[in-house]
């Protein structure tokens, strides 16, 4: 029988790529609350937002989190000479300012275990998604999978 | 097949945990109220628990080191887990008695291994 090619097997098929236990907030969650939660993990760039029944709502990008931690941590004066972020989007940001995982959180795409890896990737790779969450035949939250990390495995495969 | 006991009151753990072993040859249960954790222990005689530092209901450090003086449980391996991955956090584990140390997100593969690596020290399966 031919074995399956890689890029057709299911995401499921790769426990050693799977991260359990990632950074979570719920919905409701304070910002201090989601820090915290990505403080705990760096390497996920992302706070997985669920709602009561662990179902997942959203993403927090590390790069949202920067922004709001910008406004609150430095004295506004200083905010004109940060070169790499948006002067007006901190203004827009103290303006509104989040108060929780919802007001932070953003839609994102997750995939399931059944899903064929030739798939993900292209999505991803479509997206500009740096990690996915994984999420089971209810919604719920059972992990992330990083780009990076896909393609670094794939390259040994195809070395070795 | 060994048998592990995750004790963790987040059913996420233990449902991703259910998920990324169902094909490792290994049987997990799984414990919500550590306030039970005795009774279990002795129906269920473990080969190595997996204990959540972070429990609401109990300390899981405070756990860790009770059942570690307990002469009917000592020799059952704990491995912690824990969303705090700094050093004093870890050296607080081991000082508790635990024989090894996950940081969560975890990798199934490794959190498996170090487990199996753990009952196979003991002798145990």
């Amino acid at each position: 029988m031919a074995k399956i090619p890689v890029w057709r097997r299911p995401v499921g098929d790769f426990p050693s790529l799977l991260h359990l236990g990632p950074p979570v907030v719920h919905v409701t969650d304070s910002l201090s609350s989601v820090v915290s939660a990505l403080a705990g993990d760096p390497h996920a760039r992302a706070v997985f937002v669920v709602d009561d029944d662990d179902r997942l709502l959203g993403i927090i990008p590390e790069r949202r989190l920067d922004t709001n931690l910008v406004r609150l941590v430095l004295p506004q004066s200083i905010w004109p000479s940060i070169g790499d972020l948006d002067a007006r989007t901190l203004l827009h940001a103290a303006k509104g300012a989040p108060q929780t995982a919802h007001d932070l959180m953003v839609p994102c795409d997750a995939t399931t275990p059944d899903a064929l890896l030739q798939d993900l990737l292209v999505g991803m790779i479509r997206r500009g998604d740096s990690a996915t969450p994984l999420i089971d035949e209810q919604g719920r939250l059972l992990g992330y999978l990083s780009l990076f990390e896909l393609l670094a495995n794939l390259l040994r495969q195809s070395d070795a | 097949m060994p048998r592990i006991l995750l004790v963790d009151d987040e059913p996420r753990i233990a449902r991703a945990l259910e998920f990324a072993l169902r094909d490792a040859d290994v049987q997990l249960a799984s414990l919500s109220d550590a306030s039970q954790i005795d009774d279990v222990l002795e129906q269920l005689r473990p080969d190595a628990i997996l204990l959540d530092i972070g429990l609401a209901s109990d300390d899981g450090l405070g756990l860790c080191s009770r059942l570690k003086r307990d002469v009917r449980f000592s020799e059952i391996p704990i491995v912690l887990l824990s969303g705090q991955t700094n050093a004093e956090t870890k050296a607080a584990g081991f000082s508790a008695g635990a024989d090894d140390f996950i940081a969560k997100p975890f990798v199934p593969t490794e959190l498996i291994a170090r487990v199996r690596a753990q009952i196979a020290r003991r002798g145990r399966a």
